[in-house]
């Protein structure tokens, strides 16, 4: 049996037992006799609050004294699962399916069963990388994720300091991310089916206190997963200020405001065009959704292009309120929630406005907003990748006579005949010169003959409207390279290791200019993926 | 000092012999005081001399050379080391200079000369020397006393007592028979290199007096015998081994000798085979004599040589190629093999290799193999894979074409552009050598027909350009606008050539791996059935045919792999998806229905089955999916355009055949009014026909009813009966009869042979035998349809006897059969002008325009109200429009599957669909036939057999 089907067996096994158990089972409370009893309560609020070293605590105690108590031991297998201890929790966990049990319900208790059942599976052979001082662990599957892996340790470090800055606190720690391989590894891991994934782009989550994003490679052509941990960190810090009490609208303003933090400066709302055309758009004929309509999740919204002006609505709002109140007001937003109080009177009395005012102030900066020129842009769309091909981009370009000359030339240049590949390209060019995969192509032929400033010319146009397109940024890198200028080719073939780190260009490009200690792991980069050798 | 030297090596070897191999440990000592002694003497004097040359003394080398350099060299030594009160520190200093430059100007030779009287000194020494060296090694004695004075210790080692105790070591060699050598001495013996399997004779004699003499090989000991002063043992020789000797002297003392020794076993070597044609691997028609060239050599001698052959199945199968008694150094020789031989089917992989054996009987025989050869028995699996290769090797000279016009322009120089042309139009015409070859095979072979016309447009469209270009070239080289505008052209049509090819070649490879899937399906459909089959009646004929077609389904995957390997991103990226993990499940299916079949686990073969099955849905799953989204891509106006067609000339056939139906009521009608009224007139003219009708039954009888179903059989000898009626009526003169009976003779020829096409196309048989029995079917239809209408017109006035109705059905129908014409007029401009221009399908075109014509003339039929003429036109109308609308489909099913005996047809543009349940006609026939052999309840036998003969028709 193959372990995914081995997997869905022993899943669908354990449920069929859960259903048998929970049916037949009598309800009898089984908890822990006396002041114990409410001593367990308290902990279990305080898992759900995210205060776990309370719990944790409180648990170790109430284990001692009551080692085979199902309430006991389902908190403490909960207690695992946020502890990353994936093994032990699935026990705790799985061993009071079919009890009797006091203070969680069936479908919670199957849901967390599930959860550690599936984790454990997913990330059993998982390698480690932890920080010196042990507060930051990345958990990524074997193989290429390394790349990543040793990336996003320092990102974090760079995360969590921003943080600091913007919302005057550190989460506990330890802060543990974990890289999944593919989007059903995400799917199984977490409570998102693989169809909202697709439908709504999500490919990370924050959920029982740790990081989880989709590997890179996942995806046709990566992702900005730099700035998705950067995102999905605002979530974790949010969520225990708040004692998760935030409303989803609130994690992901914040989140979607804050994301970028970690770059350094001032934090700033990054809309692609599309999302701010929409937004524009659908606020000019009064077509916004509804804060409350994003409970349960943006991830579970009917359509991509809902996500998408979801979180363009809810980062404004946040964007808008923080020029007038900086981070003191946010993080004293934070603390009003965090006692209970409603978002939005949070909002309100922190601003000491009502929240009718502070929208009609986000309102009138969206108003203020330009309409992108190039305004008919989609949506960004991440596309995963299916089976092992290689993604091929060339479909992308929109011209046909374009798309029709890059396909010849991508012939040309697998023929190694990169002289004539240029020309095509360049006829590509003429055609198409805003199209990043064109000027893509052209730049990467210009390198390859020795022309820098060509390619330069191509690609640097193009550069504030697709700072996500890998390939320009990959390319950009290499022809600054090419022309001297090492800062501008470190800078570029940075970011493009921050969308796409399976690529080698950039990885190539970074090992030449860098100094010779940060230079080592970029050459293993450069050399592991395939890179030019010289 | 040479005397001394020449005294010391004469001593110690004196004192070796005195002293013996075991000398007493005081005599042993006395021997060492004379040999130090010795030692002391010779280098007494030279250390003295040495001594003498230090510090000042030096300057003693000088004395005979340049006496007052000596002496300036003693005052600067002397001056340096105590400078004289009062002297001048600069002149010493000047003095020391002056000195050190004259010495550091002199050569070393001059100062150091030969002693004059080396010569005298050396003789006495050297001799002594020779002396020496001469008595130690004629005397065994003497070395083994150096020995003893050289390991003084070793004599007293508790645990091994070791001295030079063997005067001599002495070996014969006896060789196995096998090698036919002689026996060969080896005297003093220390290492021997041997033949495995030679006997090793020893003779030993030892240095002191000995009574025990033991031989250790290994971890052997062999006790030796004494002959005289010898002692003497053999041993056979397996594998390398140390060889050591102890001897025991009287006083029961053991030594064991010092010297060391060793014996090294040779192995045989395998003979050297080498299978010199083929020389490679190969892929060979199912008709294919193949020749086998074959060499064997052997030290020993090659006994005999064997054909290897590994089938599908993995058993190997053995053919005696020579056998030589006795064996010979070597074997040269050729031999046939025929593909038949093999027992394969086509796409099977066959092993082929040749084994010789030596004659090595000792630890033999020694087994040498040639290269393995593959073969690959041609099948449309083969040839779709040289069509693919066609199409590489097009887009790549299209590619390189491309390449270099655009990579260098057109050169003003007049010189330079013709050579440029030279170059870009040998490019060319290999290209369109290339294009032509692939468009004719298209063209003539029973797949990608449809592809023909678009290699023959690149064709023309190429010849067109290069004959633009060269006019601008020749006789004058024109201006360079011209010729840059010619270039330009031909490029353009490069790339879309280019693009064209890559789209082909992506489409081919898509449907080829889909055409192996298909195969795979079927074999594991074979599988299912040959397991039932197996678990119902055990045999190794069942399990054996069960591993062969294991074998084979292997076979299809491993080409499956190869093929998506070779895809690269030349195939669509939802193609490329049948990941390596999917067809790794696949084998493991394979490999765990193997185990299970060789463990007699048939529940396990059953589980793995259903594992494969699971595999093998999710692979075409995958590929069809790829098929589909790939070919809508790319091609999917000219496949729309080509499914409309079809749609429409499905259209036109049924309208045609509406019209005929109608026109040949008309005309049995008036035909058997015209009969009622004719009595018995008709005499004359049935004797004419007889000819006619005797050829129509040669036609049904060269049919074989032996190759047909019971019920095709009934049919066919139903018609011949029919036919015979006819033959007797016409010979009778009886017109109406033989009408009648030409009427059911060609009912029931038409049956026949639509059953017959039917099984043609799922089940071609053995060698084309249904096809061929459909042929002959269609036929003796055909004739049986001219014989009924001579005879209709062989009744007079036809016309006459229409009645008004059917009068007024043939004229009033005349437009639709005009129409109809028109449509087939417009259907051949359908088929001859694609949405690229090109040809849907060659020829159609032409047929349909002929079938027009035929419509035409059975308008103008109808118009003459001529039945007989109206139902004959229209009748073969539609008969022509079902004939091709049947070889379109079937170009149409070839092109996507893999062969004509593939599973059901699948239209062009769907997917491959392998329904969940289906069974295909093998599998169904298979359990029918079981359950055929099962009985039926009595009395209901025949029932039951014509029912299930239904269900296989």
């Amino acid at each position: 049996m193959t372990p995914p089907v081995r997997s869905l067996a022993a899943t669908t096994a354990m449920v069929a037992i859960v259903a048998l158990g929970l049916g037949a089972a009598p309800r009898a409370l089984a908890m822990p006799p006396g002041e114990d009893a409410a001593t367990l309560v308290a902990a279990a609020e305080a898992l759900d609050r995210l205060r776990i070293d309370d719990a944790e605590r409180t648990l170790d105690a109430l284990s001692a004294r009551h080692p085979d108590d199902p309430d006991v031991r389902f908190e403490r297998g909960y207690l695992r699962l946020l502890r990353g201890d994936y093994a032990r929790a699935r026990a705790d966990l799985e061993s009071t399916l079919v009890r009797a049990v006091g203070l969680r319900g069936p479908e919670e208790r199957v849901m967390l069963a599930r959860v550690a059942h599936e984790t454990e599976l997913v990330t059993g052979g998982f390698e480690e990388l932890r920080s010196d001082d042990g507060r930051f662990v990345v958990r990524f599957a074997p193989g290429p994720d390394r790349f990543v892996a040793h990336d996003a340790l320092a990102i974090l470090a760079r995360v969590d300091a921003g943080l600091a800055t913007e919302l005057g606190a550190h989460h506990e720690g330890p802060i543990r991310l974990e890289i999944l391989p593919t989007a059903t590894a995400l799917s199984r891991v977490s409570s998102l089916s693989i169809e909202d994934i697709e439908r709504t782009g999500t490919i990370a989550l924050c959920k029982w206190d740790r990081l989880m994003i989709t590997s890179p490679r996942a995806l046709a052509h990566g992702y900005p997963w730099a700035d998705t941990i950067g995102h999905e960190a605002v979530h974790l810090l949010l969520a225990q200020l708040t004692e998760d009490r935030a409303p989803v609208w609130m994690q992901e303003g914040y989140a979607r405001f804050l994301e970028r933090r970690w770059r350094g400066g001032t934090p700033a709302v990054h809309l692609d065009p599309g999302s701010q055309t929409l937004l524009v758009t659908r606020a000019g004929t009064d077509d916004l959704i509804p804060f409350e309509r994003l409970h349960p999740s943006i991830a579970m919204l009917p359509s991509a292009e809902d996500a998408a002006l979801a979180f363009a609505q809810v980062s404004t709002f946040v964007e808008a309120f923080y020029r007038a109140h900086g981070s003191a007001g946010l993080i004293d937003v934070a603390a009003r929630v965090r006692v209970g109080e409603d978002a939005r009177q949070a909002f309100a009395d922190a601003a000491a406005a009502p929240f009718s005012d502070l929208e009609g102030h986000w309102r009138d900066a969206i108003g203020a907003m330009p309409v992108p020129d190039d305004a008919t842009q989609p949506i960004p769309h991440l596309e995963l990748r299916h089976g092992a091909a290689e993604p091929d981009d060339s479909g992308d370009v929109a011209a046909e006579s374009a798309r029709r000359a890059v396909r010849l030339g991508d012939l040309l240049w697998t023929e190694q005949r990169y002289l004539a590949a240029s020309v095509e390209y360049g006829r590509a060019h003429a055609v198409a010169p805003d199209d990043p995969v064109v000027a893509s192509r052209l730049a990467r032929a210009a390198v390859r003959g020795g022309d820098g400033q060509a390619a330069i010319d191509a690609l640097a146009p193009l550069l504030p409207r697709w700072s996500e397109h890998e390939p320009l940024l990959a390319n950009l890198g290499a022809a600054y390279l090419l022309v001297g200028d090492r800062a501008r080719a470190a800078e570029t073939s940075r970011a493009a290791t921050e969308i796409n780190p399976f690529d080698p260009e950039p990885h190539c490009t970074l090992a030449a200019v860098l100094p010779d200690a940060d230079a080592a792991f970029e050459r293993d980069a450069c050399a592991a993926l395939g890179g030019r050798s010289e | 000092m040479l005397a001394a030297l020449g005294a010391l090596a004469l001593g110690s070897v004196a004192a070796g012999w005195l002293l013996g191999p075991l000398p007493h440990a005081a005599l042993l000592g006395v021997g060492w005081t004379l040999v130090s002694g010795a030692l002391v003497v010779a280098i007494w004097q030279p250390i003295a001399d040495l001594v003498a040359l230090r510090g000042v003394g030096a300057a003693a080398l000088l004395d005979a050379s340049d006496p007052a350099l000596a002496a300036a060299t003693r005052s600067a030594w002397e001056l340096a080391r105590a400078r004289p009160t009062g002297a001048s520190g600069a002149l010493i200093a000047a003095h020391e200079r002056r000195v050190r430059e004259r010495l550091a100007a002199l050569r070393p030779a001059a100062v150091v000369r030969v002693p004059r009287d080396l010569g005298r000194a050396a003789r006495p020494a050297a001799l002594a020397l020779v002396v020496a060296l001469g008595i130690a090694a004629t005397s065994g004695r003497a070395r083994a006393g150096i020995f003893a004075l050289t390991h003084p210790l070793a004599a007293s080692r508790i645990d091994a007592p070791t001295a030079s105790v063997v005067e001599s070591f002495d070996a014969r060699v006896v060789y196995p028979a096998y090698l036919g050598r002689s026996p060969l001495r080896v005297p003093a013996a220390s290492r021997m290199d041997v033949p495995v399997g030679s006997t090793l004779e020893l003779r030993i004699v030892p240095r002191i007096t000995a009574r025990r003499v033991e031989i250790l090989v290994g971890e052997r000991r062999l006790a030796a015998t004494r002959t005289g002063d010898t002692f003497g043992t053999s041993f056979l020789v397996r594998e390398d081994e140390r060889i050591g000797v102890t001897v025991t002297d009287a006083s029961g003392r053991t030594v064991r000798d010092s010297e060391r020794r060793a014996v090294h076993a040779i192995p045989d070597a395998v003979p050297t085979v080498r299978l010199t044609s083929p020389d490679a691997d190969e892929s060979i028609d199912a008709d294919a004599v193949l020749l086998l060239a074959y060499s064997a050599e052997d030290d020993v001698g090659v006994v005999d040589v064997d054909l290897v052959i590994t089938p599908p199945d993995g058993q190997e199968r053995r053919r005696r190629l020579s056998t030589s008694t006795p064996a010979v150094d070597s074997v040269f020789g050729d031999t046939t093999l025929e593909a038949r031989e093999l027992g394969a089917e086509p796409g099977d992989r066959i092993a082929i290799r040749v084994e010789a054996r030596d004659a090595n009987d000792v630890d033999g025989p020694g087994v040498g193999r040639s290269e393995t050869r593959t073969l690959t028995l041609a099948s449309e699996s083969t040839r779709r894979q040289d069509g693919i290769e066609d199409l590489v090797n097009a887009r790549a000279a299209a590619l390189g074409a491309l390449a270099d016009r655009l990579e260098v322009a057109v050169p003003e120089d007049p010189s330079a552009a013709m050579a440029r042309f030279a170059v870009g139009s040998a490019q060319l015409t290999a290209l369109i050598g290339a294009l032509g070859r692939m468009s004719f095979d298209a063209r003539v072979g029973e797949t990608a027909r449809t592809d023909a016309p678009i290699y023959a447009g690149m064709v023309t469209r190429l010849r067109r350009g290069l004959s633009a270009e060269r006019r601008a070239l020749e006789p004058r080289v024109q201006a360079l606008e011209p010729r840059t505008a010619a270039d330009r052209a031909l490029a353009t049509e490069l790339e879309n050539d280019v693009l064209t090819l890559t789209d082909m070649l992506a489409r081919a490879r898509v449907q080829d791996a889909a055409a192996i899937a298909r195969e795979l399906e079927q074999l594991r459909r074979e599988i299912a059935s040959l397991l039932r089959e197996l678990a119902r009646a055990p045999s190794d004929e069942a399990r054996a045919a069960l591993l062969t077609a294991i074998g084979r389904a292997e076979q299809r995957l491993a080409e499956l792999r190869a093929r998506l390997g070779a895809m690269g991103t030349s195939a669509p990226e939802e193609f490329a998806n049948v990941t390596e993990a999917e067809t790794r499940q696949t084998q493991a299916a394979l490999d765990a229905m193997r185990e299970g079949l060789l463990a007699g686990d048939l529940d396990a073969a059953q589980r793995a089955l259903t594992a494969l099955e699971q595999q093998i849905d999710g692979i075409a799953r995958a590929l069809g999916q790829g098929e589909s989204a790939f070919s809508e891509a790319h091609f999917g106006d000219r496949d729309r355009a080509l499914a409309e067609a079809m749609d429409a000339l499905q259209g036109l056939e049924a309208e045609e055949r509406e019209l005929a139906a109608s026109s040949a009521d008309a005309r049995n009608e008036a035909a058997r009014a015209a009969l009622a009224s004719l009595g018995d007139r008709g005499a004359g003219r049935a004797a004419e026909l007889g000819e006619q009708a005797a050829s129509a039954l040669a036609a049904i009888e060269a049919m074989e009813p032996g190759r047909l179903g019971q019920a095709d059989r009934e049919e066919h000898e139903r018609t011949r009966q029919r036919l015979e009626d006819v033959a007797d009526a016409l010979a009778s003169g009886d017109l109406g009869e033989a009408s009648r009976m030409a009427e059911e003779a060609e009912t029931d020829a038409d049956a026949l042979s639509r059953d017959l096409a039917l099984d043609a196309m799922m089940f071609p048989g053995h060698e084309g035998a249904t096809a061929d029995s459909a042929r002959r079917a269609s036929d003796a239809a055909r004739r049986a349809h001219e014989l009924r209408s001579s005879i209709e017109r062989a009744i007079p006035e036809l016309r006459q006897h229409l009645s008004d109705p059917s009068r007024r059905a043939l004229q009033s129908a005349a437009p639709r059969q005009t129409a109809a014409a028109d449509a087939a007029g417009r259907l051949a401009d359908r088929f001859e002008h694609g949405p690229d221009g090109e040809p849907l399908v060659p020829d159609v075109a032409d047929d349909l325009r002929d079938i027009g014509e035929l419509m035409r003339e059975a308008r103008s039929a109808r118009e003459h109200e001529e039945p007989a003429e109206t139902a004959d036109a229209e009748g073969e109308a539609a008969r022509r429009l079902s004939e091709l609308r049947r070889r379109l489909e079937q170009d149409s099913q070839r092109r996507r599957s893999d062969s004509g005996s593939a599973g059901g047809a699948s239209e062009l543009g769907h997917p491959v669909e392998i329904p969940e349940g289906h069974e295909g006609p093998m599998e169904l026939r298979r359990r029918l036939l079981d359950a055929m052999s099962e009985g039926a309840p009595q009395g209901y036998d025949d029932a039951v057999r014509r029912y299930y003969e239904g269900l296989l028709r």
